[in-house]
């Protein structure tokens, strides 16, 4: 028996409150506490405005917590402490495939900005490896939803991060290339021998249940953990073949069961559930 | 097709009958001609003016004048601009200021300005920056605040810094918006211009000032040639930043939309210009640009510079439409022996990509051919025969290059033809050209440019070595194998290094060649990357660095032979 992986992140008490634009605060986030350990896939699930995107925007370094502690370990010089494969159009116009990718090593994430030869050398590698050889001097716009969120992972990815964060980044996909992604990231992840933390937010159960080893189900506003469901399904694992794997059938009746609910008690309790926190959410 | 015809035919003619009606109208006295003197006098008085040194001298001073002020107002209001964009404290400081003043027509204050510079240069030019500068500011902020905040997350979420934040995201984000600005900012600067030219303020020459002192002795006719000077300046120079805008912003000039105008898209035999540009392979063109340089610059002065430049001009662009040529058949038979696939890993080209069918391809070869063969035959009638025995002997070459029946380059000739025609070839002939005769200087000198462009060559094929040996093409690359391969690699660079230290040490060129050496650390590196890996992604970049050291390398050499001349 190997020992247990070292922590990775650890959440105590976080909460995270935004300025309304009544005066006042609206809290997305309240008193989370959870521990991730290194490696491990985790699946944010929960309904839009549930302060997912939040918790990966404080877990980026991209807010400062309100109240609570969120502290990551990390004292690896060769690769930075997280990347972020964000939702949206995200990609650079003006950059192209190539340059988009090699982006976070012209910065320098996680060490000395590389010079040009070599990151495009290792953006190429990645490019090659999320299937975009071709399409490596295209601008985003001449590519497809599904090319451009490849593109997006592989910039993620080219700084070789110890975690990734990924906020909802098939949403916008179709059903075909969703799988074809999932499994993909799967392999990705994989290949590196799980030396990865991934944190993926997610409000599609079944894609929770397909790529996580533990999901963390939150409530609708402000944002507390639910429940935390541990997926004992043996990887590599094949994402249609899952479906009729009978711990699949539970797992997922179990997330429907608690969604359902939450969001139904939410509906009473507040004529106008979290829409306003989700526009907020997302322009800020 | 036929519509597309009268169109045309219409959008030249209607000008011409209206400067014919015109014409007729002042000569039968139905116009005044005090007021509207026929365009034949017109172009009487500009060549009058042309001749006595008016018109460029105008033109000179005007152009001047609108650039430098232009620039004064522009630089300043873009580098405010963006820092007003992403700091929300000054911009609501400045803001209303600038919205105020912005409001104001400059040219009001130009009496102010005057009292404050005196009458001269320095106010005109004063007007002009300002009336620019508020202009592009409030477009950098409007530029910089339309950009995506998401984008900065992302910046941001890369460890990037504020000034890496400028540099990759409002800086290039706000860049449409920039260049719409001075766009405008440019009109602007021509009114102020001829504007203050009008008042004189202590001008001699400028085109505002033609006009006004046309007026004053009742020139009419100077006057008009004044009127048009004013409209070909404001026509250039939103030509060039028409085409500084296209060459900032490749990511939107395929859009069309937006700010950016929408281009015409001018076409040929039913193909649009830029699909026959980018099959051609443009960015291979600088292996025959570099050697036609050093050959024109290094041949004596036999002629005026006039004739030199044309004789220059006239032999660049034949060769590069062979080269163009040769780059097209080539992609053609490339295609044809199923050497080029979907899944090339090369730079794109034409066939593969859908844009064009084979023999689209072909034909389209073929006819630069026959162009660069003219260009040629035009250069065998001013400069002598020797010229024709080149072209007899490249022609023929470049076609057979890859085509059939002997396909040199799948016979392991490819790398030698190329060092020899982008060397020597190009090279002596363009200094043939200009000095009517050959010589052993630009034969030497021709070396190390065959050399480097010799390795850009060699590092493709080696790159290609599997899938080259699948499809049964012989390089020198898959005959020496990957190790001999990078060997001959190491050759190519250092040999190029080599003879220009010779060349340098025993004093046949000037010492300043070996200028060339500062591209010695990219050298290095690209030799340590193909000792170290074969794998043909790396290559690939391998293969753009060596073709950037190509060109770096024979810039700096042409630079080192320019020097003790301009010296």
């Amino acid at each position: 028996m190997a020992a247990a992986p070292p922590t990775k992140i650890t959440l105590q008490q976080l909460s995270h409150h935004y300025p309304a634009a009544s005066g006042g605060a609206l809290a997305a986030l309240q008193g989370l506490n959870l521990t991730i350990r290194d490696g491990e896939f985790i699946c944010l699930l929960g309904p839009s405005g549930c302060g997912k995107s939040t918790l990966l925007r404080l877990l980026a370094g991209l807010e400062k917590p309100t109240a609570g502690a969120l502290t990551i370990s990390h004292n690896d010089d060769q690769r930075p402490a997280q990347a972020m494969v964000f939702q949206g159009p995200s990609l650079f116009p003006w950059r192209t495939v190539l340059d988009n990718v090699a982006y976070g090593l012209e910065i320098g994430a996680g060490g000395p900005p590389l010079p040009r030869p070599e990151r495009e050398e290792r953006a190429r590698l990645r490019i090659a490896q999320v299937g975009l050889a071709r399409f490596a001097d295209s601008y985003p716009h001449q590519l497809s939803e599904g090319m451009r969120q490849r593109a997006n992972l592989a910039r993620a990815l080219t700084v070789n991060p110890a975690i990734l964060l990924m906020d909802e980044p098939f949403g916008n996909l179709d059903e075909q290339n969703r799988l074809l992604m999932q499994t993909e990231l799967l392999q990705i992840w994989q290949h590196s021998q799980q030396s990865t933390t991934v944190v993926f937010v997610t409000h599609s159960i079944d894609e929770a249940i397909v790529l996580a080893d533990r999901i963390v189900i939150l409530t609708p506003r402000p944002g507390q953990i639910d429940a935390i469901l541990t997926v004992e399904l043996p990887r590599p694992r094949d994402a249609a073949a899952l479906r009729g794997n009978a711990r699949y059938a539970a797992l997922y009746a179990e997330c429907w069961d608690r969604l359902r609910t939450s969001v139904l008690a939410a509906r009473t309790a507040d004529t106008t559930p979290w829409q306003g926190l989700a526009t907020g959410e997302q322009r800020l | 097709m036929n519509r597309r015809f009268t169109e045309r035919l219409l959008a030249l003619c209607s000008p011409l009958v209206l400067l014919l009606v015109w014409e007729i109208a002042a000569q039968v006295g139905w116009l005044n001609r005090q007021f509207f003197p026929p365009p034949s006098s017109i172009l009487g008085t500009f060549l009058v003016l042309w001749e006595r040194g008016v018109i460029t001298s105008a033109l000179w001073a005007t152009t001047q004048r609108v650039v430098v002020g232009f620039a004064f107002g522009a630089i300043p209001a873009i580098a405010l601009g963006l820092v007003l964009g992403l700091s929300r404290p000054l911009r609501l400081a400045l803001l209303p200021v600038a919205n105020i003043l912005y409001s104001l027509p400059k040219i009001a204050i130009l009496p102010l300005v005057l009292l404050i510079f005196g009458i001269g240069e320095t106010s005109k030019i004063v007007v002009t920056a300002i009336s620019v500068f508020f202009l592009v500011l409030l477009n950098t902020v409007a530029g910089v605040q339309g950009i995506d905040r998401l984008l900065f997350d992302v910046a941001r979420d890369f460890g990037a810094n504020r000034w890496q934040a400028y540099r990759t995201v409002a800086l290039p984000g706000a860049l449409p918006l920039v260049l719409a600005g001075c766009k405008l900012g440019l009109g602007f600067a021509l009114i102020v211009v001829v504007g203050t030219e009008f008042v004189a303020a202590g001008a001699r020459e400028g085109v505002g000032v033609l006009i006004w002192e046309s007026w004053q002795v009742l020139n009419i006719e100077a006057m008009y040639v004044g009127l048009i000077l004013t409209a070909i300046v404001g026509w250039a120079l939103n030509l060039i930043i028409d085409e500084i805008e296209v060459g900032l912003l490749p990511w939107r000039a395929e859009h069309g939309g937006g700010i950016t105008r929408v281009r015409a898209e001018h076409r040929l035999a039913g193909v649009p210009i830029r699909v026959w540009w980018r099959s051609a392979r443009p960015f291979s063109f600088t292996a025959t640009i570099i050697p036609i340089t050093l050959g024109a610059v290094i041949a004596p002065m036999t002629t005026s510079w006039a004739i030199r430049i044309a004789l220059f001009f006239l032999t660049m662009v034949g060769a590069l439409f062979i080269h163009a040529g040769t780059n097209m058949v080539n992609d053609y038979y490339d295609h044809r022996n199923g050497l080029d696939h979907a899944d090339s890993i090369g730079p794109g080209k034409a066939i593969q990509q859908g844009l064009l069918s084979p023999r689209q391809v072909l034909v389209g070869g073929l006819v630069a051919f026959l162009i660069g063969a003219l260009i040629g035959l035009l250069l065998v009638w001013l400069r002598g025969p020797a010229i024709l025995l080149l072209g007899l002997i490249c022609l023929p070459l470049a076609y057979f290059y890859t085509g059939a029946p002997f396909k040199l380059a799948y016979y392991g000739l490819g790398e030698i033809l190329v060092a020899i025609f982008m060397g020597p070839v190009m090279i002596l002939g363009s200094y043939y050209v200009q000095a009517g005769t050959f010589g052993l200087t630009p034969a030497l000198l021709s070396l190390p440019v065959a050399f480097l462009v010799a390795a850009i060559m060699h590092i493709n094929n080696l790159r290609d070595i599997e899938t080259d040996r699948e499809r049964g093409k012989i390089t020198i690359a898959n005959l020496l194998g990957p190790t001999g391969a990078a060997w001959e690699y190491y050759l190519l660079i250092f040999g190029a290094y080599a003879i220009v230290a010779v060349l340098a040490a025993l004093q046949i060129t000037a010492p300043t060649i070996l200028l060339s050496l500062i591209t010695l650390p990219l050298a290095l590196s690209l030799v340590q990357r193909v000792a170290a890996t074969k794998e043909p992604l790396a290559l690939n970049a391998v293969l753009r660095q060596t073709s950037a050291l190509h060109l770096r390398f024979g810039t700096l050499l042409i630079i080192g032979l320019l020097l003790p001349l301009a010296l």
